[in-house]
């Protein structure tokens, strides 16, 4: 597997972009970026390759800004700021998000958003109802197991997708995916069919819109992460360092920010954290320290002495100074701050709102809807730049455009996989990439995905009845302007489109072929 | 709503498997070709310069084990439990010596037909001079070619490949990178594509409207956001050439027998596509699951395994790759780092520092381990716990570069860089 783009002070600074993005933070060296580019690899090269027109100018490389001077509202009467919101905060902006934002405005909107628990899910909470392992522990689903019930393995990957395609919270969701991403857990390693469900909830769910250092802390008295990252068996005589290591260069302060020492040190300082290993035990798989098992000299983390005998508060010391302390909060909030803004403004953020988010992480104590409020703010998003979904993303905006039912969920995983991207499958710890480079290669996979739409052998069954029966070219096509691309269709892909659907052999098929192209274009790709 | 299926699409449901993957192109072979070659001929164009592949072992492979320093006292004493017992030791998985201090654990043994015939060469106490232990900035700083450096994005390949002349002028495409998304090292590569898997690489529904669908894609990848036209015009451009290659059927030379995993197959189809001859010059491959914080398992378990799926590998295409004498190659196999000599209280070893290559090749100078030996005791030890770096792994790669790969830019590949050849390729 490949590997990235862990997005931090030291590496997001080497960490470039294919051919695409820009390498500076500086506005104002955008521009000249892009011409350099289009001067060096031809703007239009694909056209020439073949044989179509030159390319137009993308939207893709203008700012809601430039939009907005050149339209001001959309075709649709939508406000481009406000839709860039959308498409910021849920997985494909459907008609009914843009007209619910348009109703609220863009403060209330957010706002609306950031207050998930009052939004309600009803809906959502019904098609979870099959669902009935969500709540239980380790040991349950273990025994399950045991008794040859595998079924409940899948219910933790499946109810992600379900809670993706059909949740209202939608800004909570993707804020989950971006946690899961965080603090990544692969799988297939020992135990994580059991362990992963209930880190799922105590950690990523629980705390997605929370506190950061509650969340890191909570992950850090998590089993699955203890035993995915090889510290459970840890223990005085040679401490593991894995998660020791991960736990500072890809949770909390990035690569560059303390030694190997402090590695080694905060690695004895977490000996002893484990879980309850004796299967018979009713509390098997939950968090469990062994003060035997535990170093009891002083350490000495990042400059602060741990005082001897502290026991299972070394290590909650460790991430106090990791995410509270006046040297290294600051630290722990850039890092943050600029994944965060990475995932909700787009690729290679300004330097000045990744400050402004770490300023606002030390300021909250690490309150994770402020900062978001800062990387969401109208001021920022206005100078943001579409990004490339995720195939993810991809999948789950298709769920949500087209009405569509999940009926099995295997040809959902099964399409993710071919798109590299199922959820839980990453094993590193750094977990999915976040960076165009990474995913802009890979097209065909994603040509594919949307071969599947027309597809009988793909089963979410989509609703494609509106598309369906005796209309003409044009107004065909107008159904699926409005509802992919929610009125801001291309005039290239429109002609494209047109004339696919127009062929004199056009039939039933051949319509619904042009639904999978829509989902395949180049434009459906981006946010 | 549930049209389609109640009618039950028999448009659809009639067709084979190979026409609903939908491959436009036909694919009937050439008589007195291998049946698994595609009909259309290729120009090769006279070249000896042999195909990289570039196998990178994600996650930091352990060197101590896959070639075991067992004339060096300190080994065993580093590694008490986790070490590979000496040749002479009498031990079922004593390794198999290569040249009296060096030798080859049991999982791996089949490489030694490769090693005997001097196409196998190790590269010991060698790797990058990031000091990070970071797995990401490791293969960041490995696959770039250059120390860490804030303004290089392009992989080492990548680079080799924009400033050299195609082997095949009329090549669609140079490099294939056997995955999701293209390894680092191929980032900047002219006609490079990520394909995660060579024998799927077609599209689904109806075969008659293949060709059409890829165009009306085409058009609208030409014409739409700047960023992905180059990719999806490789795409389409690969996809008919890519298919009309019969990967399944592919009948490996000399009865090499792959193993069954995912690694085993990319590097099967690695050896079929170099076969085709469609030019393709660089193939990276990944394998992950090196890094054994615990229960390493040296001898027997996981890491014996892994050992054993890569080298029974590599030996099937060696075998393979002998049974085509015309096409030269050259796989490079590396790791981010090295581990931690002394073994954790788990079982496993920590992140490290110096590592290992190997080299196979029909124009490797192999048969032997190269290596400055910097020593195992507790001086000798870099950061008082790793084995020392004492080649740099670009002096190894350098000089596969200009010798075998025929690009003399290295300024451009491995920038900053003065290259110290070390011989490995074969005069």
């Amino acid at each position: 597997m490949g590997m990235q783009a862990t997005v931090q002070r030291k590496i997001s600074q080497f960490v470039r972009p294919l051919l695409f993005d820009d390498p500076t933070d500086d506005a104002n060296e955008r521009g000249n970026h892009l011409s350099r580019r289009d001067m060096l690899f031809g703007k239009g090269l694909g056209s020439a390759l073949l044989g179509g027109a030159m390319s137009i100018p993308a939207f893709a490389e203008k700012t809601v800004e430039d939009e907005i001077a050149e339209q001001g509202k959309d075709a649709k009467g939508y406000d481009p700021l406000l839709r860039r919101l959308v498409d910021r905060c849920c997985y494909g902006a459907s008609k009914q998000d843009l007209d619910l934002a348009a109703e609220m405005g863009y403060d209330d909107y957010l706002d609306y958003q950031l207050d998930h628990t009052n939004i309600d899910d009803s809906d959502l909470q019904d098609r979870l109802s099959d669902f009935v392992s969500l709540n239980w522990s380790a040991k349950q689903l273990a025994d399950a197991a045991n008794e040859g019930n595998y079924e409940v393995f899948y219910e933790i990957i499946n109810s992600t997708i379900m809670r993706s395609a059909y949740s209202k919270r939608q800004l909570y969701e993707r804020m989950c995916e971006f946690w899961r991403d965080h603090f990544n857990i692969f799988i297939e390693k020992d135990y994580m069919y059991y362990m992963l469900p209930t880190d799922t909830r105590d950690v990523v769910r629980k705390h997605a819109l929370g506190s950061f250092p509650d969340m890191a802390s909570a992950s850090m008295h998590s089993p699955a992460m203890l035993i995915y990252l090889d510290n459970d068996p840890s223990s005085k005589e040679a401490p593991n360092q894995n998660y020791a290591r991960e736990l500072m260069e890809l949770h909390t302060l990035g690569v560059g920010n303390y030694t190997q020492k402090d590695v080694e040190e905060v690695a004895r300082c977490l000996t002893g954290y484990s879980f309850v290993w004796e299967y018979d035990h009713p509390n098997w798989g939950k968090f469990k320290f062994y003060n035997w098992a535990h170093d009891k000299k002083k350490k000495k983390v990042l400059g602060y002495e741990i005082p001897k005998k502290g026991g299972v508060k070394d290590a909650e010391i460790v991430l106090d100074i990791l995410t509270n302390s006046p040297e290294y909060a600051p630290i722990t909030g850039r890092f943050i701050g600029r994944k965060m803004a990475n995932w909700l403004w787009g690729y290679n953020p300004p330097e000045a709102l990744v400050n402004s988010i770490a300023d606002t992480y030390v300021s909250s104590g690490g309150n994770i809807k402020k900062m978001i409020k800062v990387a969401l703010s109208p001021e920022w998003l206005v100078q943001s730049l579409p990004k490339m979904k995720r195939p993810y993303h991809l999948v789950m905006s298709t769920l949500r455009m087209l009405p569509s039912e999940i009926i099995d969920f295997w040809s959902i995983r099964y399409t993710l996989s071919l798109m590299g991207h199922e959820p839980y499958q990453w094993s590193p710890p750094n977990g999915y990439s976040d960076q165009l480079e990474y995913w802009a290669g890979g097209l065909l996979p994603r040509w594919r995905y949307g071969s599947y739409i027309y597809s009988q052998n793909y089963n979410p069954l989509f609703d494609i009845s509106a598309f369906e029966g005796e209309m003409d070219t044009d107004t065909f096509i107008k159904r699926v302007d409005n509802t992919f691309f929610g009125g801001k269709m291309s005039q290239a892909d429109r002609t494209i489109l047109w004339n696919y659907a127009d062929e004199s052999i056009a039939s039933v098929w051949r319509r619904r072929e042009v639904l999978g192209l829509a989902v395949s274009s180049s434009n459906f790709q981006w946010y | 709503m549930h049209k389609c299926k109640q009618r039950g699409c028999n448009e659809y449901n009639n067709l084979s498997r190979r026409q609903f993957m939908g491959v436009g192109a036909a694919t009937a072979a050439a008589v007195g070709a291998p049946l698994w070659l595609p009909r259309v001929a290729f120009a090769d164009g006279p070249t000896d310069r042999d195909v990289l592949i570039a196998v990178f072992l994600r996650g930091g492979a352990d060197a101590l084990t896959m070639c075991v320093p067992h004339g060096d006292n300190h080994y065993y004493s580093l590694r008490p439990t986790l070490n590979i017992p000496r040749p002479d030791s009498g031990s079922q998985d004593a390794c198999t010596d290569l040249d009296g201090f060096f030798g080859i654990p049991k999982p791996m043994k089949s490489l030694k037909t490769a090693y005997n015939q001097g196409d196998l060469l190790y590269v010991h106490a060698t790797g990058t001079p990031d000091e990070s232990r970071s797995h990401f900035q490791a293969e960041y700083v490995t696959e770039i070619g250059k120390e860490l450096d804030a303004s290089v994005f392009t992989g080492w390949i990548g680079r080799h490949l924009t400033s050299a002349a195609p082997a095949s002028p009329t090549a669609i495409l140079r490099a294939v990178g056997i995955n999701s998304a293209l390894q680092r090292s191929l980032v900047g590569a002219p006609l490079a594509l990520p394909i995660p898997n060579l024998s799927d690489f077609g599209i689904e529904g109806w075969s008659e409207t293949v060709d059409d669908r890829m165009a009306a894609i085409g058009q609208m990848y030409a014409q739409g956001p700047v960023q992905l036209q180059i990719t999806a015009a490789n795409t389409i451009t690969t996809f008919n050439t890519i298919n009309a290659i019969d990967f399944e059927n592919y009948t490996p030379s000399n009865d090499a027998v792959y193993p069954d995993s995912w690694f085993a197959q990319s590097m099967k189809s690695s050896a079929a596509l170099i076969k085709s001859g469609i030019g393709v010059e660089a193939i990276c491959v990944d394998i992950g699951g090196w890094d054994t914080h615990a229960d390493q398992q040296p001898r027997e378990g996981y890491m014996a395994d892994l050992m054993q799926e890569v080298a029974d590998t590599l030996s099937a295409f060696h075998a393979d790759m002998k049974g085509d004498s015309t096409k030269n190659y050259v796989v490079a196999v590396m790791s981010e780092f090295g581990r931690i000599c002394f073994e954790n209280a788990t079982a496993g070893t920590d992140h490290g520092h110096g590592g290992l290559m190997m080299l196979l090749g029909n124009n490797i100078d192999g048969g032997r381990v190269l290596t400055d030996w910097p020593g195992l005791g507790d001086d000798e030890l870099f950061q008082g716990q790793d084995l020392a770096i004492t080649i740099d792994y670009r002096d190894i790669l350098a000089e596969i570069v200009q010798y075998r790969l025929g690009n003399s830019n290295l300024t451009e590949v491995f920038p900053g860089y003065t290259p110290v050849f070390r011989g490995v390729t074969a005069v």
